[in-house]
């Protein structure tokens, strides 16, 4: 019986050479870092995006990224295309398609699908293209791979969805070997409005460091967040790589998600936050997680335990306080908060959960071929 | 065995040879006893009411007609992703006819003006095995526009499309090939057909004095219409004044009833229309030579065939599909496609350098015995039964070859939209 042997992740989000690796990669590459260890070497796994130039960058033991250079400048770059993608795709094993709503995870379809490839599909948010939407193309895959209840609940498909929760690199985000003093609050994610930064910086006790991690989106909503922020100690950081993220994570009193459904321009957001990343990230490194009762994070955070949930803003602000003010309880979290993350978000659990599910959707592809 | 035949057109409604030819491999394979469905498109203009065994289905997109496409660059390009990528209201037909009909193997003929890409990538994902006969390079057009063959298309297409080929001559595979498309799987060469049933030929051959040349089919520079007129005014000029050309066929370029007249041919060249195609097999017996200066790129050419079948021996392009069936000097004569050459040809026909009449007579045997229908069938129904056992296994589901068409059709419609608006 042939064996699995290479993955593809078309992970279509637009790179050049400035930013091969974005945040918005990361979850993926987790991932496949994970499905990769647990092959111990016997299978590999390819991301999968497009750019201005072909190229082909090992990224870690058994994954490798491969830059399909674009046949097409769409006003929305999760739409570009490439003349490549068949032959990129032709010798995986099996695809696996985060971010399904745009044109070239659709094209993706298309062809894995064609060529009776298995096919798994993750849904990340964000979407560039609704024709596999409207269509209802998630039928067309084999295997929904959700990162959350909350996710999974927002699928519209026949096809089964199986939830592995977590994925969280838990060498890279470790504790330090000796804790430095803990001297702000983080947030970490784009600075969006449906992350609800404004409402966290309100929240803020004056006398607290708040750090925000992240790029700018919206010239609105950065100003928002630098009026809001006059007479507070706030501190945004654009730039940081993983081991400055890491450095933030460990000197962090607490990680706090404010993710909202409605934003403070009257939007709502159906799912503003599929799992909270940064949550997981934070608790690896042994500091608390703080998440609003929004979407995917109440089933990442055990309230009281690895960190809190809260309902109303004056919670948050009682809740910072708490953390803030009694470094044992803060320490006891931490810990439990990484005892967590080793036991079940690790990405080596999400890989082997994975890569399990990856063979035996391999194994009875095989078996309807032969 | 059950076969689907798939045609973008169908006698009555047809553009040429191609759609002939599939009608009578239909109706030989039917004669053989096989249960034979023909899929094609609804008509361009009413015909009789179809045989039972005909479905007229298909939504065509006319290429072939001037009117026929959009006339916004959009609007065309649109058309022509239609044509010859994917309709996805055609492969819901195809597979509505493939659940119900469920046939052992498809004969596809040509398919362009039907997303004839889609329906072969349909049939490969449902994996109906299917024998496509080749008699111009369709898959050339599936992956193309009109400007140029799309190249990223073209190794999709060769990368994942295997089956069986018959292809009418070497030159037609190689045309494909060179564009970058490959033909995976079985490739057969097997050359297109005369049909009917051969009669005493009773005719006389050239013996000097006036010689009658002939040639039939489009009017048009791309047959080499206008190099035949030229030819006429050099044999001619060289002082042979005795012989007559006449040309049968739609004048799809009247400008070349001006070169004649221009040159000072009237009388020697004549344009003598349409004639059906059963009066032309008598008209072949009365005329010594067939004149056929057809483009190089000529996939086959039957009708100088069906010409040297009656004894009329072909003078044709050295290198089109048709002569790689026939020995210069012994059924044939070739020359470069040029007035000069064709000319010279002639002249020496007159001169008495090249006795026509072994020509005509050997040609007349081979015709009938190497290029009969009855001959080449066996051929064709061989290769439809060895395609018929290939393996099912894996196939996926037709309403799964459906959303992929939609999907497909969207996308590709998406991509074209932003092309032409940026």
């Amino acid at each position: 019986m042939p064996e699995l042997r290479k993955i593809a992740y078309l992970t279509p989000l637009y790179f050049d050479e400035r930013s091969r690796l974005g945040g918005g990669e990361r979850f993926p590459l987790n991932l496949a870092t994970g499905v990769a260890a647990a092959a111990n070497g016997t299978c590999s796994v390819e991301l999968i995006s497009f750019g201005e130039q072909a190229g082909h960058y090992d990224l870690r033991p058994g994954v490798s990224l491969r830059v399909l250079p674009i046949a097409n400048r769409p006003h929305d770059m999760l739409n570009a295309v490439s003349w490549d993608l068949p032959a990129a795709l032709a010798d995986a094993d099996l695809v696996h398609i985060h971010v399904p709503y745009t044109r070239s995870s659709e094209l993706g379809m298309l062809i894995a699908k064609q060529d009776h490839k298995p096919i798994c599909v993750t849904d990340h948010g964000g979407s560039s293209s609704t024709i596999g939407l409207n269509l209802g193309c998630l039928d067309l895959a084999d295997r929904i791979v959700a990162y959350s209840d909350f996710g999974a609940a927002l699928y519209r498909t026949s096809t089964a969805i199986e939830i592995i929760k977590g994925g969280v690199d838990a060498t890279m985000f470790t504790p330090p070997p000796v804790r430095p003093t803990r001297q702000h609050v983080l947030f970490v994610g784009r600075l969006l409005p449906h992350k609800g930064i404004d409402y966290l910086i309100e929240s803020l006790p004056p006398d607290v460091p708040l750090k925000i991690c992240g790029r700018h989106f919206r010239e609105d909503y950065t100003w928002r967040i630098n009026h809001l922020s006059i007479g507070k100690q706030v501190e945004i950081i654009t730039d940081a790589d993983d081991a400055r993220l890491r450095e933030l994570y460990q000197t962090a009193w607490v990680t706090v998600l404010p993710s909202v459904y409605h934003d403070c321009y009257g939007a709502s957001h159906v799912a503003p936050e599929l799992m909270g990343f940064a949550l997981l990230e934070s608790m690896a490194c042994g500091t608390p997680a703080i998440g609003s009762r929004v979407g995917g994070m109440p089933e990442f955070i055990r309230h009281g335990e690895t960190g809190f949930i809260y309902d109303n803003l004056s919670e948050l602000t009682n809740q910072i306080r708490l953390l803030v003010d009694d470094p044992n309880l803060l320490e006891q979290m931490g810990q439990r908060g990484r005892e967590a993350v080793e036991s079940e978000f690790d990405l080596g659990i999400a890989g082997r959960t994975l890569f399990e599910l990856y063979q035996n959707l391999f194994a009875r592809a095989r078996e309807a071929a032969a | 065995m059950k076969i689907l035949t798939l045609s973008n057109l169908y006698p009555p409604d047809f553009i040429g040879g191609y759609e002939l030819a599939c009608a009578h491999v239909v109706d030989a394979l039917r004669n053989r006893g096989h249960d034979v469905l023909v899929l094609t498109a609804t008509p361009r203009l009413p015909v009789s009411e179809s045989p039972s065994h005909v479905l007229r289905r298909f939504r065509l997109v006319d290429e072939w007609s001037e009117d026929g496409m959009g006339s916004s660059p959009l609007a065309f390009r649109l058309d022509e992703a239609e044509s010859r990528l994917i309709s996805a209201h055609n492969v819901h037909v195809l597979t509505a006819v493939l659940e119900e009909f469920a046939p052992d193997v498809v004969y596809l003929c040509c398919v362009t003006g039907l997303g004839g890409f889609a329906l072969v990538a349909c049939l490969q994902y449902l994996k109906i095995p299917w024998v496509w006969q080749l008699g111009d390079r369709v898959p050339f057009h599936l992956c193309s526009t009109k400007e140029k063959v799309i190249a990223g298309l073209a190794r999709a297409y060769s990368s994942r499309i295997q089956g069986h080929y018959i292809v009418v001559s070497e030159q037609l595979r190689h045309e494909i090939e060179a564009a970058g498309i490959q033909l995976r799987g079985h490739v057969e060469i097997l050359p297109n057909w005369i049909t009917g049933t051969r009669e005493r030929i009773e005719r006389s051959y050239y013996k000097g004095g006036h010689l009658k040349i002939m040639s039939a089919g489009q009017v048009a520079r791309w047959k080499g219409s206008d190099l035949l007129i030229e030819s006429a005014a050099r044999l001619r000029d060289l002082g042979y004044d005795d012989f007559s050309i006449d040309l049968y066929g739609r004048i799809h370029q009247p400008d070349l009833m001006l070169l004649a007249r221009k040159l000072g041919l009237i009388g020697r060249v004549n344009f003598k229309g349409v004639l059906p195609h059963r009066q032309l097999l008598e008209v072949y017996r009365e005329y010594d030579v067939f004149a056929f200066p057809t483009v190089e790129r000529e996939p086959f050419g039957l009708v100088p065939l069906e010409a040297l079948a009656r004894g009329c021996v072909p003078v044709l392009t050295r290198r089109c599909g048709i002569a790689e069936y026939l020995v210069h000097g012994v059924h044939c004569l070739k020359a470069e496609r040029n007035a000069d050459a064709f000319a010279e040809a002639f002249v020496n026909v007159i001169r008495g350098d090249v006795n026509i009449e072994p020509m005509g007579r050997r040609g007349i045997v081979m015709a009938w015995r190497d290029f009969h229908i009855d001959t080449i069938l066996p051929r064709i129904e061989k290769l439809l039964v060895q395609s018929s056992q290939q393996s099912k296994a894996g196939a996926g589901l037709t309403k799964d070859a459906y959303l992929l068409a939609r999907l497909a059709e969207q996308v590709s419609a998406s991509l074209i939209q932003e092309a032409n608006v940026a």
